[in-house]
């Protein structure tokens, strides 16, 4: 009872302070090994090495704490590719929303703003892309233009940006009708000047709180994605591709899929813990 | 009232159009689907003749208003990898992803509100944390490798269910739960904020002050009246598990339009991609559509509403 008390309450407040320390220290490890990837490695994650290949982890028969989370079939250490992995998935994340967060919001801003008939013509737009299933659509779009680290992006850029969308155009309606653009709009301001200066600054926390909660959701994608052989090509390690390699090999060696799972797992975990409390922070009232 | 109608129809006929119109554009522009149906030894007059069969010597747009004519009628076109219509094809493996949608749907509603209600009923315990962990496990985790895992304990270590391909009872029981992991978290949180709104109304602290059973309170009154949002969210995954069960079939081998997919834009078959992306759109807008209007009959508010949902 008293594990499973403990167990719960790691997402909650620690000690008096008032965030999720242990799912930020996560995230911060997540966004540090991304970054310094390179340097963090143990051997190189490309270098195939057949005379080591699957070594299990360091804690069963036959590991080798040089190879601390074992070798996958070409002899690589998964270990190092787990490390690069976490930068794709870094990259893809970041650089994916960035793309669909500028232009859903750029859209939806507009849309809210200028009201009709813009209005309707884009939020038509918006909800035929909405209705299309993403992985579907990334499939398709994917296949005609062959897997990419930039494609990837695209992809799930192009895919993301109606939630974007939706929301900043929402809140653009709400925020049109504030005192403070009547005025701005009265002394003269053009509409460029009122969208950017005046109703976009106070999108912010709805948008970063999308961002925040899209985080996940997007690196799961990204996995989901090179998993099924359409992300990142190989020999790039990415978590979602070396676990579709390691489906071969689940009975022999079961810490090829295993170990970069856990990894997507507790980043995913993390990620949506932080988001849901940014969330309750900035503005419980969202229901997302 | 009919104009809500009307316009949810437009926007759904609206949406398969521009569906149709991108399908066009991509496949025409790129990769050249004459080269990859002729074999090896064809000669010049071969491929004179096919191009003229399939339309592609004329303008553009009369191939788009062809390509049109026939989509409507039901005709995708020859998939040269199966060497039989696409349609037929497709309607083919159509049956393998509903019993894997319904499957996935049934685990979902049952664990979903079981753990929703659980949670709500006996709230700051054990149970609710449990309920509530699950569901962000659900939702967070990724779902093929979790199914990876499942078979990893229940078909290689333990030997119980079977690991791959589709057949009887067992073999839909693991690929349901994979699928259906992410929206049984949905279901199981919505049905919690649900329940918790709906309880704190006006008409529950009646129903109490004259003195009615809890269980009554609960289930004919709460209950009944915080359904409506769920069952949306549950069509609408409906329609998502049917369009979106590509990574879940290729984990389990299942024979689906999902691999199918996959096959075919690996194969460059272009008309069987077109036409499963097409037909599933056809089933999501359909589906979404018939959820829109139920909803607003079922709350009229919806309909009467000027802004936009």
């Amino acid at each position: 009872m008293t594990l499973i008390r403990k167990l719960g309450e790691w997402s909650k407040p620690i000690r008096g302070k008032d965030y999720p320390t242990i799912p930020f220290l996560i995230l911060l490890v997540f966004v540090v090994t991304g970054i310094l990837a390179p340097l963090l490695v143990l051997h190189s994650p490309t270098q195939v090495s057949l005379g080591k290949m699957l070594k299990p982890p360091f804690f069963q028969k036959g590991g080798d704490l040089k190879y601390p989370l074992g070798t996958d079939q070409l002899g690589r250490d998964i270990f190092s590719r787990i490390i690069l992995g976490a930068r794709v998935s870094m990259i893809v994340a970041i650089t994916a929303i960035l793309l669909a967060g500028t232009v859903g919001v750029a859209v939806g801003l507009f849309a809210g703003y200028i009201g009709r008939p813009a209005d309707d013509i884009l939020m038509r737009l918006t909800d035929a892309q909405l209705s299309v299933p993403m992985i579907l659509l990334a499939i398709v779009v994917i296949g005609i233009f062959s897997p990419s680290l930039l494609n990837v992006v695209v992809v799930i850029g192009i895919t993301s940006w109606p939630r974007y969308a939706r929301l900043a155009r929402s809140e653009a309606i709400n925020v049109k009708q504030e005192d403070f653009v009547v005025y701005a709009k009265v002394a003269g301001a053009s509409p460029l000047r009122i969208m950017w200066k005046h109703i976009l600054p106070n999108l912010l926390p709805s948008i970063i709180v999308l961002v925040t909660l899209d985080i996940p959701r997007v690196i799961l994608f990204e996995s989901a994605l090179s998993f099924l052989g359409l992300g990142v090509p190989p020999p790039t390690p990415s978590w979602g591709g070396m676990i579709a390699e390691g489906r071969s090999y689940l009975a022999r060696a079961w810490w090829l899929t295993v170990m970069p799972g856990i990894y997507l797992l507790l980043i995913s975990l993390s990620a949506n813990l932080s988001g849901d409390w940014l969330r309750d922070k900035l503005d419980p009232s969202l229901q997302m | 009232m009919k104009r809500y109608v009307l316009s949810r129809i437009a926007q759904g006929l609206f949406t398969i159009w521009a569906v149709t119109a991108v399908l066009f554009c991509l496949t025409r522009i790129f990769g050249d689907p004459i080269s990859l149906m002729l074999p090896l030894e064809a000669t010049e007059q071969d491929r004179k003749n096919l191009t003229r069969q399939l339309n592609l010597d004329k303008p553009i747009p009369v191939q788009y208003l062809s390509y049109i004519n026939d989509v409507a009628h039901g005709n995708f076109g020859l998939s040269y990898s199966f060497r039989q219509p696409a349609a037929e094809v497709i309607l083919k493996r159509i049956p393998a992803t509903v019993e894997l949608a319904c499957g996935a749907m049934i685990f979902s509603i049952l664990i979903g509100i079981t753990a929703g209600m659980l949670s709500v009923l006996r709230p700051r315990t054990w149970i609710e944390r449990i309920s509530m962990g699950l569901a962000l496990f659900g939702q967070a985790a990724p779902f093929f490798w979790v199914g990876l895992m499942l078979i990893m304990l229940f078909s290689v270590y333990l030997r119980l269910l079977p690991s791959s391909g589709r057949g009887g009872l067992v073999n839909l029981i693991l690929p349901s739960i994979t699928l259906g992991m992410w929206s049984t978290a949905a279901i199981a949180r919505l049905t919690r904020s649900r329940m918790r709104d709906v309880l704190s109304k006006e008409y529950i602290k009646l129903a109490r002050l004259k003195g009615l059973r809890e269980s009554i309170i609960i289930w004919k009154h709460a209950f009944r009246n915080a359904t409506i949002p769920i069952i949306t969210l549950i069509g609408l995954e409906l329609g998502s598990m049917l369009g979106g069960a590509v990574v879940t079939e290729t984990v389990f081998a299942w024979p689906g339009i999902g691999r199918l997919v996959i096959e075919a834009v690996l194969l460059r078959d272009y008309a069987l991609v077109s036409g499963i992306t097409i037909f599933v759109s056809f089933i999501f807008v359909g589906l979404n559509l018939v959820i829109d209007l139920t909803y607003g009959i079922i709350d009229p508010r919806v309909a009467l509403s000027k802004h936009r949902v």
